[in-house]
């Protein structure tokens, strides 16, 4: 019997997509009315000359216009890529997509890559994404886990963390369904990806690489192990503008990062000290705008700095707790993080996370 | 996550109407536990699993607590103040995990009882 007692993340994916869409369904009724698509609203914005960002509700894409095509982060899935894929095709004729760059290996970010397959585009990514992509079982957000040590993904995988803290972690139900056609109860991690359209990488770094596109300069950075354990930090020095998706800001933040975070699988596995390490890789940049893979605007480097905070005084509360001998119950009622009480989701998230801290911490001491 | 983001818009639309439900209204009796468990097992799509219950606890209705349970009513002002029941469940599923969680429990437009991101009651 394996207790499940990790906390917080891939259903914020489901608590996101409901937030978002309740927003959508106004808007997404007048559309469909209209003749046009319901679902999440698509938009294109600019965010420094040739940089922009494609949005699928609240999951965004960048995009980099150069004189020899185009570079894009992020597909994020078939049917949004499809969509950028129109798009591009009228705002910037004659380019095609020449690169795709993986913020990490999660399904919701990388899918549709297959789209743009006609003008066969370097995928490029950590290269941890090869192990997860290459038929094990890959990293999941969610404290979605193989928990019989089977190398297959079964229906339970996906819902038992979502019976534990539904619309935060797992995923809703229904979704494994959406994918095991045959009613198997079981899908191979190759059929999961395929599922989404995701192709694995050709191009791999392990901490840093500079890409030279079109006369620009692309810095691709690995910031160390936190939602995700192959992640990229994008840098576009020339526009001071830094892209990452799911870290730091994670599926629930729109407007603020002021946010706490869910603290699935005890933070998705990587010890807290990674987590940090991983804010101060990304302070460590020389940059003025931070564009997120979720948020409906652009954030800076005080935001990040914010969110580090949250961390290290988080650790340090639950640190402090268990060097006075205090239990889990008792950290729940005494750290009461209150330089955060107006943080979005305090009320629901402080237990969750330091319980995820206080485990996270026995883990990896 | 289309097909999740379809589940939840179809969800979303169901409850648009809320609005007929006053805020602040105390609900009706709570369903009974043997309505409750078989809530949570429609998440057993497959019917395969195995639960073993431990505990269900319907708590004393009240208002929901926090940002979390009202976002289970977006876009629905009258629906994120509306009471609801929480149910403090300890159970085991397929031998695998131990459950020891607290639901929200709400009426969606048509009146039916449902926990968000779970199940709905009919």
């Amino acid at each position: 019997m394996t207790p499940i007692r990790g906390s917080g993340m891939m259903s914020r994916i489901f608590l996101c997509a409901l937030i978002l869409a309740g927003v959508a369904t106004l808007s997404a009724t007048r559309a469909t009315a209209q003749g046009r698509r319901a679902g999440p609203p698509r938009v294109f914005v600019p965010i420094k000359g040739d940089l922009w960002r494609a949005g699928n509700g609240n999951w965004w894409s960048l995009v980099y216009v150069t004189p020899e095509g185009i570079l894009l982060v992020d597909p994020i899935s078939a049917d949004f890529a499809r969509w950028m894929k129109s798009e591009f095709a009228s705002r910037f004729p004659g380019k095609v997509v020449r690169y795709i760059i993986y913020s990490h290996s999660h399904w919701d970010h990388v899918g549709g890559a297959a789209v743009f397959a006609d003008s066969h585009p370097h995928i490029v990514g950590q290269e941890r994404i090869l192990k997860n992509m290459d038929g094990r079982y890959p990293h999941m957000p969610g404290n979605m886990i193989d928990l019989n040590h089977d190398g297959s993904i079964e229906s339970d995988e996906i819902a038992i963390p979502t019976l534990e803290h539904p619309g935060i972690c797992g995923m809703g139900r229904g979704y494994f369904e959406s994918i095991d056609h045959d009613h198997t109860g079981h899908i191979t991690p190759a059929q999961w990806w395929a599922a989404q359209e995701v192709v694995p990488p050709d191009i791999v770094y392990s901490d840093r690489m500079t890409l030279v596109f079109g006369g620009r300069t692309i810095q691709l950075i690995f910031p160390g192990l936190n939602h995700a354990d192959d992640g990229t930090v994008v840098y576009f020095p020339m526009e001071r503008v830094v892209f990452s998706a799911d870290f730091p800001a994670d599926a629930l933040v729109t407007t603020s990062m002021r946010s706490l975070p869910s603290g699935c699988g005890m933070f998705d596995q990587h010890p807290l000290s990674e987590w940090i390490r991983s804010y101060k890789t990304i302070e460590g940049l020389d940059f003025d705008i931070l564009a997120q893979g979720h948020g409906s605007v652009t954030f800076t480097k005080a935001d990040v700095s914010e969110g580090r905070q949250y961390f290290e005084d988080l650790r340090a509360g639950v640190v402090l707790g268990m060097a006075q001998g205090k239990s889990l119950a008792e950290l729940k009622k005494t750290l009461l993080l209150e330089k955060y009480q107006d943080w979005a989701y305090y009320d629901m998230l402080r237990e969750v996370d330091i319980e995820a801290a206080y485990l996270n911490l026995e883990n990896y001491p | 996550m289309r097909p999740l983001l379809g589940m939840v818009l179809l969800a979303i639309v169901a409850m648009l109407p809320a609005a007929s439900i006053a805020a602040d209204e105390l609900p009706p009796p709570a369903p009974s536990v043997a309505a409750i468990k078989a809530c949570v097992k429609q998440m057993d799509i497959g019917d395969k699993w195995s639960f073993t219950w431990r505990l269900v606890e319907i708590g004393a209705a009240r208002h929901p607590r926090n940002s979390y349970e009202a976002l289970y009513s977006p876009a629905v002002e009258a629906r994120a103040k509306m009471y609801g029941y929480p149910v403090h469940v300890m159970y085991n599923v397929n031998g695998r995990a131990d459950i020891d969680a607290t639901y929200w429990l709400i009426r969606d437009a048509s009146g039916h009882w449902q926990i968000p991101a779970i199940c709905t009651i009919r």
